[in-house]
């Protein structure tokens, strides 16, 4: 009974969550959340040899407004990875309009400042698609 | 939990194989990935390279991974996979697909 009452404090605080405050503040695993719609992203672009250390300090300890914009923004479960001078980038977003997201962190005047440092050090792949930066990969496989 | 991003390259005339393959993984396959203890597995592709990332939830990746190879069935999908598969001249003794360093993390 203790139990059942727990769970249902938790459910009544998630859909608050939800219908009140927004993904936000919402302590669920949007993985799980039955309302969140996950879109999983691989990109890649190389960095320049003589850039990557650098390049690694930056990411070493990354700006508390980049980190806020990207959560902002819907974006989870971050990582970049580095081989050969590829970089490529992993990431879910969990928010409703990917694109209108993406205006909005490329309009946040910090962002810009941290690309003004970064996009210097890379090398986009001559292939990308037009409008992109970092390249978006095709998912060829997934499983849970 | 531990993540991991790994890279390889597939041969240019082989993709559309490989492709089709993955969108229809034996059972077998997914079922021995889950008790090995991987999640949330995903490949990618983009000229030529294939980029995987997952997430390790147990305790000794070593041990699952040689279970893993172990396993018949998976070995029978290895045997069809890796001819179409050309792994980087970079990697690490041992390795098939190339551990890659990881730069960045934000949850």
């Amino acid at each position: 009974m203790n139990a059942f009452n727990r769970l249902c404090a938790g459910c009544v605080l998630i859909v608050m969550c939800m219908l009140v405050a927004g993904c936000a503040t919402c302590p669920m695993d949007c993985r799980t959340c039955p309302k969140s719609n996950l879109t999983r992203y691989g990109q890649v672009l190389q960095v320049k040899p003589e850039s990557f250390e650098e390049y690694k300090r930056y990411h070493a300890n990354v700006w508390p407004e980049i980190l806020d914009m990207i959560r902002q923004c819907n974006i989870r479960n971050y990582s970049i990875y580095h081989k050969d001078s590829y970089l490529f980038a992993y990431f879910e977003y969990v928010g409703e309009d990917f694109d209108a997201d993406m205006a909005k962190m490329a309009a946040d005047p910090k962002t810009q400042e941290w690309w003004d440092i970064m996009m210097p050090m890379q090398a986009p792949l001559e292939t990308r698609a037009e409008g992109e930066w970092w390249a978006n990969m095709e998912e060829v496989f997934h499983c849970d | 939990m531990k993540r991991y991003g790994q890279v390889l390259r597939v041969k240019p005339e082989k993709l559309e194989e490989y492709v089709a393959y993955h969108a229809d993984v034996w059972p077998e396959i997914l079922d021995m990935i889950r008790e090995c203890n991987i999640r949330n597995y995903s490949i990618f592709h983009k000229d030529g390279y294939l980029f995987a990332y997952f997430e390790y939830v147990g305790e000794d990746f070593d041990a699952d991974a040689a279970r893993m190879a172990a396993d018949p069935k998976t070995q029978e999908w290895w045997d069809v996979m890796m001819p179409m598969q050309e792994p980087l001249e970079t990697r690490a003794d041992g390795e098939w697909w190339a551990n890659m360093q990881e730069v960045f993390h934000t949850d």
